[in-house]
């Protein structure tokens, strides 16, 4: 996953700082442990869509995989540690 | 443009199918569709070494019959979870089932949710990639039209090289078509690697399925804000769990008082028609006795289930789950934990079935070793016996006593799972991440049979297990007999049971048991509430242990030496005890299935005896020394 930003590229935020309703695409992951293994095979693959439904804790993601996706609730620490990059 | 080029040739298979397991990811109507297929035909077998359950069912496809096995939901063959492990397991012919034909089955049945299609199709391309004879069973086709999502059977089935059904288990439509499928299951090519399966899964998708919409579910949006809303959503919560218990302790009395009655009707039966002796005593007072206390909770347990089911179906526990999570966190357990702790409240053992849904082992093993100290309603006749005795002139002080019981068997389980989650079941907690199901009204056919399936299991215990220690318990206070049979007093002296009170009661004696408390405590070991029927027999002659003047005769009741036998400091330290002690025979055997292994029931009921005497020798040392 490309950690690299252009002047014209949106910035890399955390998803926590995301606000309801805001859409974003999957930039990269921080962890240390298995979750992102986990995250990814639960719908957050590198790259995809996401609609934030909620923001707080827990963080309610809607995950666009190309239509219907699936709805995502992560812990505030989870959410931290995900990257993207908002449209 | 898919990126890959797609395998055009699928491989046929001549194998006849004679086991076959469905695999799909959590939430996809996987066991809705196989209950469908199974009907009343399916039993639950365990998968070896694991917790995890399995259910099997023998079924007729058109090339004859098929042992069909579900798989747990998993999202992945390789996660770091219990569920993926045994999929691989299962498939890779590495992982017995119970009851299932040994080796991999010998076809797969993929079952893909239609409104979330890529997401199911990396699971899909780790099982393909397996090269075993494979179909997808495609669900939720209704709910993906309402999106605007198409899948094209014929592109799909050419893009995936096996075959492809569309099938609902709540409504039916399709259903009859996934067994002949099974028999023209293919040995298809996937992706080329695990490296590639997005892009494989992509590509299928591309190929096969169109969307015209895109998903903006307001609705659930609003009812997802207020379920994990931190004050509406705990509220929510309160609420519905009052209405839950609220349902279990007052409609499960008109079934349990039937049971109940019924059970002492059929005792009065044998007491009546056969002749005294052996057998009468030990149907009357072994096995229908026995018995009989055990299936009283069944309809507790049967309800438990099925609101428990519906609840799940709705979709809500999901949420919930993130509510209480906030709360638990600091005890080592997980939102998940909340509705089984409560449940211990009613009955330990439907509590520790339901602790299944924790999905990380060392939460759920900590959950299981704290819910027998949360005060089931079998301690009730024992709480209302030694409070009424500690403060008779007082209603008031009672009601603090019991509140207290209570309190005090909730702090030492939360304590338990902290002391557990710090030294034997270490490890950092698994964050939180949980797809939220999309709410849908319950089905009540579908809860309806998972509380029918909990009901069996443990009236099938009850048959076995528990009726074998009720006889042994019977054998053992009922012989050998005294010269005099009329003189109960007498014969719970010389019986076994009597007399291994008079040598085990050194043991209890720091705690202010006598030889007569210490046979309480011995015989309520398989079943808490027989202690106070057990005192009553032996003290006041009688075992009409729910009759006013029975529980007079207990408070002036004296020891061999004169002293009376519920002393304040005696009477503390009983009721200490008997918040804090296992004593109960049928949870340790549900803890050794669920928590995987008789090691752990062990060590509950060495913990919570072990805890329960210190606190009860403390207890007494302070209240004497009070005086």
């Amino acid at each position: 996953m490309t950690t690299q930003t252009t002047a014209q590229a949106p910035a890399r935020v955390r998803l926590t700082q995301l606000t309801r309703g805001q859409t974003a695409r999957l930039d990269s992951a921080d962890f240390k442990d298995d979750s992102a293994a986990h995250l990814t095979a639960m719908g957050l693959r590198p790259s995809c869509q996401l609609r934030v439904c909620k923001a707080g804790q827990p963080c309610i993601v809607h995950v666009d995989g190309h239509a219907g996706g699936c709805r995502i609730a992560l812990s505030r620490d989870l959410a931290a540690s995900l990257y993207v990059l908002p449209h | 443009m898919p990126p890959v080029t797609l395998p055009t040739n699928p491989v046929s298979v001549t194998v006849a199918i004679r086991t076959a397991a469905l695999v799909g990811n959590p939430n996809v109507g996987k066991s809705t569709l196989f209950n469908t297929l199974a009907g009343l035909r399916q039993k639950t077998a365990n998968f070896p070494g694991t917790t995890q359950e399995a259910h099997l069912a023998q079924v007729q496809s058109p090339a004859g019959p098929i042992v069909l096995a579900d798989l747990p939901g998993a999202y992945g063959l390789s996660l770091n979870t219990n569920e993926s492990r045994i999929c691989k397991g299962v498939l890779t012919g590495d992982q017995s089932i119970k009851g299932f034909p040994g080796g991999k089955p010998d076809a797969v049945a993929i079952v893909v949710d239609a409104t979330n299609v890529p997401r199911n199709l990396r699971l899909a391309g780790e099982v393909i990639a397996l090269g075993l004879p494979t179909i997808v069973v495609v669900t939720m086709t209704d709910a993906a039209a309402r999106k605007g999502i198409k899948i094209d059977a014929e592109k799909f089935e050419a893009a995936l090289g096996c075959p492809v059904v569309f099938a609902s288990g709540k409504t039916g439509k399709g259903v009859a078509d996934v067994l002949p499928a099974l028999a023209r299951a293919k040995v298809a090519a996937g992706p080329l690697s695990a490296a590639h399966i997005d892009e494989w899964a992509d590509a299928v998708y591309a190929k096969a399925c169109t969307a015209e919409t895109r998903d903006h579910d307001a609705v659930t949006d609003r009812l997802d804000l207020a379920f994990t809303h931190p004050i509406l959503g705990v509220a929510t919560f309160a609420a519905i769990m009052t209405g839950l218990f609220w349902a279990i302790f007052s409609l499960a009395t008109i079934p349990m008082d039937a049971i109940e009655a019924g059970f002492g009707w059929l005792a009065g039966l044998v007491s009546n028609t056969l002749p005294a002796g052996a057998i009468r005593d030990l149907l009357a007072d072994g096995v229908i006795a026995g018995v009989g206390g055990t299936l009283v909770f069944l309809p507790q347990i049967v309800l438990l289930f099925f609101l428990i089911a519906l609840l799940e179906q709705t979709g809500y526990l999901a949420r919930a789950a993130f509510v209480i999570d906030r709360l638990l966190k600091p005890f080592g357990l997980p939102g998940h934990a909340f509705v089984p702790l409560l449940s211990g409240h009613a009955c330990a053992i439907p509590a520790i079935m339901s602790a299944r849904a924790i999905p990380d082992f060392r939460q759920r093993v900590a959950t299981i070793l704290a819910i027998p100290f949360m005060s089931c309603s079998a301690r009730i006749p024992v709480y209302v016996l030694l409070t009424q005795i500690l403060f008779p002139e007082s209603t008031m002080l009672q009601a603090v006593a019991f509140t207290g019981c209570y309190v005090l068997g909730a702090a030492a389980g939360l304590f338990t799972a902290i002391i557990a989650r710090r030294t034997i079941l270490k490890g950092k907690s698994p964050a939180m991440a949980l797809e939220l199901p999309r709410y849908q009204w319950p089905s009540l056919l579908g809860a309806t049979k998972t509380a029918a399936a909990r009901g069996w299991l443990f009236v099938r215990k009850a048959g076995t297990v528990i009726l074998a220690i009720s006889v042994i318990l019977w054998w053992l206070s009922a012989y050998p007999k005294p010269a005099d049979p009329d003189d109960a007093q007498r014969a719970a002296e010389v019986s076994f049971l009597g007399r291994i009170g008079g040598a085990v009661q050194p043991v209890f004696a720091p705690m202010g048991a006598d030889r007569q408390l210490t046979v309480g405590i011995l015989a309520s070991f398989a079943a808490r509430e027989v202690f106070v029927s057990t005192m009553a027999v032996q003290i006041a002659g009688t075992d009409d242990a729910e009759g006013e003047g029975v529980r007079e005769r207990l408070t002036e009741a004296t020891r061999d030496d004169g002293t009376k036998v519920f002393t304040p400091a005696t009477s503390w330290a009983m009721l200490v005890f008997f918040v804090l002690a296992i004593q109960c025979l049928p949870t340790l055997v549900v803890t050794a299935k669920e928590a995987g292994g008789w090691k752990w029931a062990a060590l509950q009921a060495g913990w919570m005896t072990g805890v329960a005497y210190v606190a009860a020798t403390i207890v007494y040392g302070v209240a004497s020394a009070i005086g």
